[in-house]
């Protein structure tokens, strides 16, 4: 009698210690699930705020070459940002071809937004996403306008790249159900 | 099957917008609230007031807060300092973002029809606090994780 008395001590013990065990994962996926979620926010949010952008660019016609010439003349004369090294490269190469970049320009940023607001490949999306601003932020580094609009934007693509938000709300999360995880690196 | 989303990007994130808000201070830093050269806490809260989105919104700032402008720009400072620091060492982390997010919102509704800004800013900043509010980053690489352990 005494021997089954506690072993059914120790089942209940078991039990216990599962249910608890179960109600951590449980907690713990609902964190996670939040941080996907957050990510997923941040993701919409800058991809809300490319195509926005992309068509009142479009509209302004910076995507021309007369566009980018006339934009980062306002940039480094006007606004009087970009440091030394930065003017020298973008002379040196987007201003050597200036009609071939805005093409470029178009379809990226179209891109990136796109992608980023539908969240499929997202990985891919953010990074460039993340290089655009990057880019943007050494333009207007040292100019008059607020400089940390270009950081929060390039930190928020590196983090919707980074937690692969594409897999909350996202059709990443389509491919992955699909396909499974991707065989050549993290790109949905 | 990686479905999982890491907090370490949104805690380094967490610090940066600290650094942010604790670089923003040194245009409205005590006593007068004004750097040595550009505008000072005066100046952003006369633009406000001429450039208001909201009518309300500028005549709260021009009838109450500009006259008793010593009280809020300590306030406002206070505010900052503690967001910016809440942030960056990861403490109390939610309500720094609560704090943050009230002060991001404050700011885009003063700032919406001001010349020269971009009220998308405003509204990354307001989210990012969001952010923070709802995933607790403090728990990694912050003091409240520190607080969880022990």
């Amino acid at each position: 009698m005494g021997q089954m008395d506690s072993g059914n001590e120790r089942n209940n013990e078991i039990r216990e210690e599962n249910e608890n065990l179960k109600a951590q994962l449980i907690d713990m996926g609902q964190r996670e699930s939040r941080m996907q979620q957050a990510g997923a926010i941040l993701r919409i949010t800058l991809g809300v705020i490319l195509v926005v952008t992309w068509y009142k660019n479009l509209q302004d016609g910076i995507y021309t070459a007369d566009g980018i010439v006339g934009l980062f003349n306002y940039l480094f004369n006007d606004n009087g940002g970009g440091p030394a090294f930065y003017q020298a490269i973008i002379s040196a190469t987007i201003l050597q071809a200036p009609g071939l970049f805005a093409v470029f320009q178009l379809v990226g940023e179209l891109l990136m937004g796109l992608g980023l607001l539908v969240g499929l490949f997202t990985p891919l999306a953010a990074v460039g996403a993340a290089l655009f601003f990057f880019n943007l932020f050494l333009a207007y580094l040292g100019g008059n306008e607020w400089i940390w609009t270009y950081v929060l934007l390039t930190v928020s693509a590196l983090v919707a790249g980074l937690a692969q938000s594409g897999r909350a709300w996202g059709l990443d999360s389509l491919l992955l159900r699909r396909l499974g995880e991707p065989p050549g690196g993290p790109i949905w | 099957m990686n479905i999982r989303a890491p907090l370490w990007p949104i805690a380094a994130a967490r610090a940066i917008i600290g650094v942010l808000w604790l670089f923003s201070l040194r245009w409205k830093l005590p006593p007068d609230f004004m750097p040595a050269e550009g505008r000072g806490l005066m100046d952003w809260l006369e633009l406000e007031v001429a450039h208001a989105a909201f009518p309300l919104y500028g005549l709260f700032v021009e009838q109450v807060v500009l006259p008793n402008f010593t009280l809020f720009a300590w306030l406002i400072f206070l505010t900052e300092l503690a967001v910016g620091l809440s942030l960056l060492t990861g403490a109390f982390t939610r309500f720094g973002a609560l704090l943050g997010l009230g002060l991001s919102l404050n700011l885009g509704i003063g700032l919406l029809e001001v010349p020269g800004e971009w009220p998308w800013s405003y509204a990354m900043l307001a989210m990012w606090h969001g952010v923070f509010l709802v995933t607790g980053p403090g728990r990694v690489w912050g003091l409240d994780g520190l607080g969880r352990q022990n």
